[in-house]
C-alpha cells in the first residue's frame, strides 16, 4: 500500500474512533454491574431460530445465561410466548415449520397454545388470533374480523364482543384490566397506537405515525412501542418509545442508527426493558431473530453505536449501559421462579 | 452477409414415358395414365372431405379454447363477492406506499360506476374500493392472509375501466393497515376488492 494511502486509512480510522462512543473499562464495568443486577431477577423466554429452520422457545436468565430449550419440535415453530400474570402458565403460538413468521402479523398465524410455565403439556386452544391474557388469567382477549372477543378459558365461550374500531393487530390487555392497546387505523392514518376503555369501548390515540408492537407497562399507565419518526433522512430507523396511555408527551427509550428496535418488553417491576436490535426492518422474525438488548428504564434515553444523526436529535441521551443478549425474537419476562417444582 | 449452408438443388433425372415419334403417350401408357388419374382424383376427394371435417373440428376446438381463455381471463369476477361492477378509476389520490414484502396495506381508490352486474343492496354512482397491496399485479396479490384475491389487472391508472368483484363492508373482510386519502368524506361506504380485471382504457 502506498504511504499516502496508509496515511489516509490511518486518518479515517482515527476519525472513526473519535466518532464512536468511548468503549472504556468504565463502560464494561457498568455493563457488568447491570448484568449482576438483573441476572437473578426471574427469567426471560423468547423464540430462538434453530439451525434446522424452525423456532423453539428458550428460557434464560435476564442476562442471557442458563439458556434452556423449552420446546424442541422440528415440525413446528413456537412463537411469541407470554407467561400468565401469576407466572404459572404460558400462551404461545404454534406455527407450522417452514412458514415465514410475519414480524407484524404473527398473531394471525398458526394456533394459540396454552401450556404450563415451562411450555409443557401444551393444549391447542384454536386459531384465537392475537390471543392475550386477561389480568386474572381466566380469560383471553382476541382480535379478528369479528371484532374484539373475550373468551372464558374454562368454557371456551365468548363472554363479550366489542367493535374493533380501527384496531388491526397487536392487541394487548392492560395488567389492571381497564384498557386495551393496539395498532390501528385512525382518521386516514395507519400504524397508530390506540388505547381503548375495555368497558365503554371509547378510545384515544397514544402515538401517531409509523408505530407498532405496543405493550403495557406494569402500572397500566404507560405504553411502550416501536416508532420510526419522520425527523430522519430517508427510510429512517425504528426506535423504542414510551408514552402515557392518555397520549400526552412520548419519549424515546432506546435508539440506534442502522438498527431497528422492536420487541420492547418491560420487567414485571417496570425497572428494566428488553428489546431487539435488528439491522433490517422487521424485527428479525422473517430471518433469524435479532440481537437482544437490556437496559434500565431509568437510564433512558440511551443511544447505541455511533449514531451521529440520532445524537443530534437527542443531545441529552446517554450511551448505556446496555447488556447484550443472544439473537432472539419477542422476549417476555417474569419474576416468578418458573423452574420451581410445584 | 451470412452464407447459406444449404446445398444447391441438382436437376433430377428420371424415366419419361412418351412416344418418341409423336410426343404423345402410347395406348397402354394412356390406360395407365387414366387409371392413375382416377386414383389421384379419388384420393383428392378423400383429402378434401377429411380437410372439411377437420376444419369443423378445428373451429370447434378454437371456440372452446376461446371460451376457456375467456373464463381464465374473467377468473372469479362473476362469482366472487356479492357485488360486481364495471367502473372507471377516477384518480390516484397520491402515491402508493412501498410493497417490499415487509409491510402490507390496502389503499382506497375512487371509482365512477358504469354498470352494476350483481349487487345485494344499492350501489351508488361513486364507489370507494380498498385494494390490497396495490403495487402488485392482481394475479400475484393473493397471499397467506388473503388467498382469494386475484384478477388480470396489472396496474392502476386513472381513467382505466375495471370490472370488479367486491364485498362490503370492507372491515369484515380485511383487517390491516388502510391508506384512506378520502377519510374526510363522512359516511362513505368502502368496498373490499376481491377480483379486479382490466376492461380497457376508459380515456
Amino acid at each position: 500500500m502506498p504511504r499516502s494511502s496508509r496515511m489516509l486509512v490511518l486518518a479515517l480510522a482515527l476519525w472513526g474512533l473519535s466518532q464512536a462512543p468511548p468503549a472504556t473499562a468504565a463502560d464494561a464495568k457498568a455493563v457488568e454491574s447491570l448484568r449482576k443486577e438483573v441476572a437473578g431477577r426471574g427469567f426471560l423466554v423468547a423464540s430462538i431460530k434453530q439451525k434446522r429452520g424452525d423456532w423453539d422457545l428458550v428460557l434464560m436468565r435476564p442476562d442471557g445465561s442458563g439458556q434452556r430449550k423449552l420446546t424442541d419440535t422440528p415440525d413446528w415453530s413456537e412463537a411469541a410466548p407470554r407467561w400468565s400474570p401469576e407466572g404459572r402458565r404460558m400462551l404461545y403460538r404454534r406455527i407450522k415449520a417452514g412458514t415465514v413468521i410475519s414480524h407484524d402479523r404473527w398473531g394471525f398465524q398458526g394456533e394459540l397454545v396454552i401450556a404450563d410455565a415451562l411450555a409443557r403439556n401444551g393444549r391447542v386452544l384454536g386459531k384465537h388470533t392475537w390471543g392475550c391474557w386477561s389480568p386474572d388469567g381466566k380469560q383471553i382477549s382476541t382480535l379478528s374480523l369479528k371484532g374484539i372477543e373475550v373468551i372464558d378459558l374454562a368454557t371456551s365461550k365468548v363472554t363479550r364482543r366489542l367493535s374493533r374500531a380501527g384496531y388491526f393487530q397487536q392487541l394487548f390487555w392492560s395488567p389492571d384490566g381497564k384498557w386495551f392497546c393496539g395498532t390501528a387505523n385512525v382518521g386516514g392514518e395507519l400504524w397508530t397506537i390506540v388505547r381503548m376503555d375495555v368497558v365503554t369501548g371509547k378510545w384515544n390515540v397514544v402515538s401517531r405515525f409509523r408505530n407498532c408492537t405496543p405493550d403495557w407497562a406494569p402500572d397500566s399507565k404507560q405504553v411502550i412501542f416501536s416508532n420510526r419518526p419522520s425527523n430522519q433522512q430517508g427510510y429512517g430507523w425504528t426506535q423504542l418509545w414510551i408514552a402515557p396511555g392518555e397520549g400526552s408527551k412520548r419519549r424515546m427509550i432506546y435508539g440506534e442508527d442502522n438498527r431497528h428496535i422492536y420487541g420492547g418488553a418491560l420487567s414485571p417491576d417496570g425497572r428494566y426493558v428488553v428489546f431487539t436490535r435488528c439491522p433490517k426492518d422487521g424485527g428479525g422474525s422473517e430471518r433469524a431473530g435479532a440481537p437482544g438488548g437490556l437496559m434500565r428504564l431509568a437510564d433512558a434515553p440511551i443511544i447505541g453505536g455511533n449514531s451521529p444523526s440520532l445524537r443530534k436529535l437527542h443531545p441529552r441521551a446517554h450511551e448505556g449501559p446496555v447488556l447484550k443478549l443472544p439473537d432472539l425474537w419477542e422476549p417476555h419476562w417474569t419474576y416468578t421462579d418458573v423452574t420451581a417444582k410445584r | 452477409m451470412p452464407h447459406s449452408e444449404t446445398p444447391a438443388m441438382e436437376p433430377v433425372d428420371g424415366p419419361v414415358s412418351e412416344s418418341a415419334a409423336t410426343g404423345r403417350p402410347s395406348g397402354p401408357a394412356l390406360a395407365r395414365i387414366i387409371l392413375l388419374g382416377v386414383i389421384v382424383a379419388g384420393l383428392a376427394a378423400i383429402a378434401v372431405a377429411t380437410a372439411l371435417r377437420n376444419s369443423d373440428t378445428t373451429t370447434a376446438s378454437a371456440d372452446s379454447r376461446d371460451t376457456l381463455a375467456m373464463t381464465a381471463v374473467a377468473g372469479e369476477v362473476h362469482t366472487a363477492g356479492r357485488f360486481e361492477v364495471t367502473a372507471k378509476l377516477v384518480e390516484l389520490p397520491g402515491k402508493f406506499l412501498a410493497n417490499d414484502g415487509l409491510y402490507n396495506y390496502a389503499f382506497v381508490l375512487k371509482y365512477e360506476v358504469l354498470e352494476v352486474h350483481r349487487s345485494e343492496g344499492e350501489v351508488g354512482s361513486t364507489l370507494f374500493v380498498a385494494h390490497y397491496n396495490p403495487r402488485k399485479k392482481r394475479a400475484r396479490v393473493a397471499d397467506e392472509f388473503y388467498s382469494n384475491l386475484g384478477g388480470n389487472l396489472e396496474r392502476f391508472r386513472a381513467g382505466d375501466v375495471h370490472r370488479l368483484a367486491l364485498e362490503q363492508p370492507w372491515d369484515q373482510h380485511y383487517i390491516g393497515p388502510l391508506v384512506d386519502r378520502y377519510h374526510k368524506l363522512a359516511d362513505k361506504r368502502i368496498y373490499w376488492a376481491i377480483w379486479s380485471n382490466s376492461v380497457g382504457n376508459g380515456g
